[in-house]
């Protein structure tokens, strides 16, 4: 008999622990996509539901509200694949609308990638970029074709575009951002 | 009672129980990483106005800063952990900087309840009292005091928070030892 009710709140517990991980890890609901980048749209906001609660406070702790500043995440190249500290991606597009942007590269354990020279963002004060453009490679070595982002190492990679005081039609809808391209620059494994 | 209809009443007693467990893993789940993340962020031996209020200037984000996931490079914080539990506490931001700040007031569910910039603050300083939202009449006291001191009045939804300065560095060699000094700027004190 005891072993009994204790089978069934153990597993009342495991399916309720594991169906509330399963949703706030994998769900969905509350992130909008503009092109491969995906953003949580009340990110910080007080108006958010407790599992974008939940899911901002595993993936990014102390997000400003949507008013002040909008972050879009991309994990995966324009053609679907995964993105990866090994290859080198080309990232254009025109510059987003808002007082500040920029590009960070993370490595999959959420954290700034080393780099001696702390070259960790490319942002609308870079050097090198033309005025309205986004041109920037991300890779382990530098490359010709723009402002580089060094991602050393075999990790999975993360990009993060955040947009400081976005202009009104991001703010009225975050997936209203004309995403920025994101290509694989040659065949990677 | 039939046992078809035990049988009912046991499914729905454990859907009920898993639910519930559901529920409070994903309310509870924000409160506890916040909570981690402000004993990490301000250890109990930073730079301590008293067990109320605790003040951190952090270095300029490297590889290294691995406290929070998804830290921002471009970005100089300071941060306050405060506790308006035992009364009111004081916060002065005056970065003097020339581009973007922000004063940013976060509750123990994470939520950013309230954010200050530089435009919204016309560059000016900030000067908030932050309390617990409370009674009418203690409220009221809290009002006048907070007036009398030349404060503007902060209701925090929670005892327990986190107040972020950010403060924009477009030039991380360039202008570090100016971002220090910005980050110098916040003060928060527990009022007697």
């Amino acid at each position: 008999m005891f072993a009994a009710r204790l089978w069934f709140c153990l597993s009342a517990l495991v399916f309720g622990l594991g169906s509330a991980w399963c949703v706030v890890r994998y769900g969905g609901s509350g992130t909008v996509a503009a092109g491969t980048w995906q953003s949580q749209v009340l990110a910080g906001s007080v108006h958010a539901d407790p599992y974008t609660r939940a899911r901002v406070a595993l993936g990014g702790l102390l997000a400003l509200g949507p008013e002040e500043t909008v972050y879009y995440v991309a994990s995966t190249d324009d053609s679907g694949k995964p993105l990866s500290a090994r290859c080198h991606y080309r990232v254009t597009g025109p510059a987003p609308v808002a007082r500040w942007w920029s590009v960070t590269a993370y490595a999959d354990d959420r954290f700034l990638f080393a780099d001696p020279q702390h070259r960790y963002s490319i942002n609308n004060a870079s050097p090198g970029l033309l005025p309205g453009q986004v041109m920037l490679v991300t890779g382990p070595t530098p490359s010709a074709a723009g402002p580089w982002l060094p991602t050393p190492g075999n990790s999975g990679l993360l990009l993060v575009l955040r947009l400081y005081q976005p202009g009104p039609a991001v703010r009225a809808s975050v997936a209203a951002l004309t995403p920025l391209r994101i290509q694989a620059e040659e065949a990677c494994p | 009672m039939s046992p078809a209809r035990v049988r009912v009443l046991r499914c729905a007693l454990w859907l009920l129980l898993a639910a519930f467990v559901h529920g409070l893993a994903v309310w509870a789940l924000p409160r506890v990483i916040m909570r981690g993340a402000m004993s990490r962020l301000v250890p109990v031996n930073a730079t301590v106005a008293d067990e109320r209020v605790r003040v951190l200037y952090p270095p300029l984000t490297t590889a290294a800063s691995r406290q929070i996931v998804l830290p921002s490079p471009d970005l100089a914080y300071a941060l306050c952990v405060y506790d308006l539990s035992k009364g009111p506490v004081d916060v002065d931001a005056a970065p003097a900087w020339p581009g973007y700040w922000s004063v940013a007031l976060y509750a123990d569910n994470t939520d950013n309840y309230l954010v200050r910039n530089d435009v919204a603050a016309r560059s000016r300083p900030v000067h908030w009292r932050l309390a617990l939202s409370e009674e009418a009449a203690a409220l009221t006291a809290t009002s006048i005091a907070a007036m009398a001191a030349g404060r503007e009045l902060v209701l925090a939804p929670s005892a327990r928070g986190l107040l972020l300065m950010r403060v924009l560095v477009a030039d991380r060699h360039g202008e570090a030892a100016a971002a220090a000094q910005a980050q110098r700027s916040l003060h928060c004190v527990a009022v007697p």
